[in-house]
């Protein structure tokens, strides 16, 4: 009963922070300055979720290491090629290279 | 699968489950590892799952599994929730102007799945007009949404009943096909001096407030970044 309740609970607030503003933003004019403040969210938001996972090593920053190495390589192509599937390729075999013959 | 579609909402539908696939692989150790977390939690198996249909939220689900296991009392995990979840009210203000024009029950119901990886999906295709059909691009929402609750499902399930026999799924490193999957979507977009930056500070505050607990660190250097991007298109239309 008491998980039922924890279930709700996280569902209620969950939902409240994913419907709230389509919401809010469906009804009013927004002003211009939200507007484009907004168009930057999808690009701060990958490059946020993205630079710890490739920097940090338990918590520390360290350039020796295989997924900053596997990271960078993932860049250059996706810079190069534009190439969703070919990225992937390059930052995963990187990764497993990196981490079978030299680093961890 | 969308050559056979009749209609452009099925097209559509189809190529949102189609790109989405990247990222709901990527998630597919996380699933398994959060099914891992709720079994040592000491959480029965329908707990785990039915969080998984109604909560519907990766990281969050994950943290509140653990704090489950460290007995914190349940209305603090609820609390926690939220804070962990707060990043998806921008997400939601991001995609609004696009769902305008549909019925309250579509937007409602879209709203249920925007995750992360749903997000990441389907704000690229509704930015470029040149990519699919206008009128009926929230057909392509509900499919990525639809595409990765029923993965979703699926993971929690396999994690929380053989997961334990699996091994560690982070020892492939699986867990970094997230991340690069995000490299391989954002790296095409920064096209603009203001992009680059908005991205660059972003990273930049995101690294140095890891430390933050409850993922408030991610919400930082996205407003961070957001503000960047706007001082330098301010800086670059006066100049």
């Amino acid at each position: 009963m008491e998980f039922a309740l924890l279930i709700l609970g996280m569902a209620l607030v969950t939902y409240v922070t994913r419907y709230s503003m389509i919401v809010i933003l469906g009804r009013w004019q927004v002003p211009r300055a939200v507007t484009l403040a907004l168009t930057y969210v999808p690009m701060a938001a990958f490059a946020a979720i993205i630079a710890p996972d490739v920097l940090l090593r338990q918590g520390e920053i360290a350039l020796v290491n295989a997924r900053f190495v596997a990271g960078t390589a993932a860049i250059l192509v996706a810079a190069l090629t534009r190439h969703i599937l070919l990225t992937i390729a390059v930052g995963m075999g990187t990764l497993w290279l990196v981490q079978a013959f030299l680093i961890h | 699968m969308t050559r056979a579609c009749a209609s452009a909402r099925c097209r559509e539908f189809f190529a949102g489950a189609r790109d989405i696939m990247p990222l709901v692989i990527g998630a597919l150790p996380f699933g398994i590892l959060y099914g891992v977390v709720c079994l040592t939690a000491g959480m029965p198996g329908w707990v785990a799952q039915a969080m998984s249909a109604c909560v519907f939220a990766g990281s969050a689900q994950f943290i509140a599994a653990g704090l489950v296991g460290q007995g914190i009392p349940f209305p603090f995990i609820v609390l926690t929730t939220f804070i962990v979840n707060l990043r998806h009210a921008l997400y939601g203000a991001s995609v609004a102007p696009y769902l305008r024009g549909l019925s309250a029950a579509w937007r409602a119901f879209l709203a249920f799945g925007l995750t992360d990886e749903s997000y990441a999906t389907v704000i690229v295709h509704y930015r470029d007009e040149a990519r699919g059909n206008a009128a009926v691009k929230h057909w392509y929402f509900l499919g990525a949404n639809m595409a990765m609750f029923a993965f979703w499902q699926l993971n929690t399930a396999v994690g929380y009943w053989i997961g334990a026999a699996l091994g560690d799924p982070l020892a492939l490193g699986l867990d970094f096909v997230l991340p690069v999957v995000f490299i391989a979507i954002l790296i095409p977009q920064l096209k603009s001096r203001s992009t680059i930056l908005s991205a660059l500070v972003a990273g930049a505050v995101a690294v140095l407030a890891a430390g933050l607990p409850n993922k408030l660190g991610l919400l930082i250097a996205i407003a961070a970044g957001m503000l960047a991007g706007m001082l330098t298109e301010k800086w670059n239309s006066r100049s």
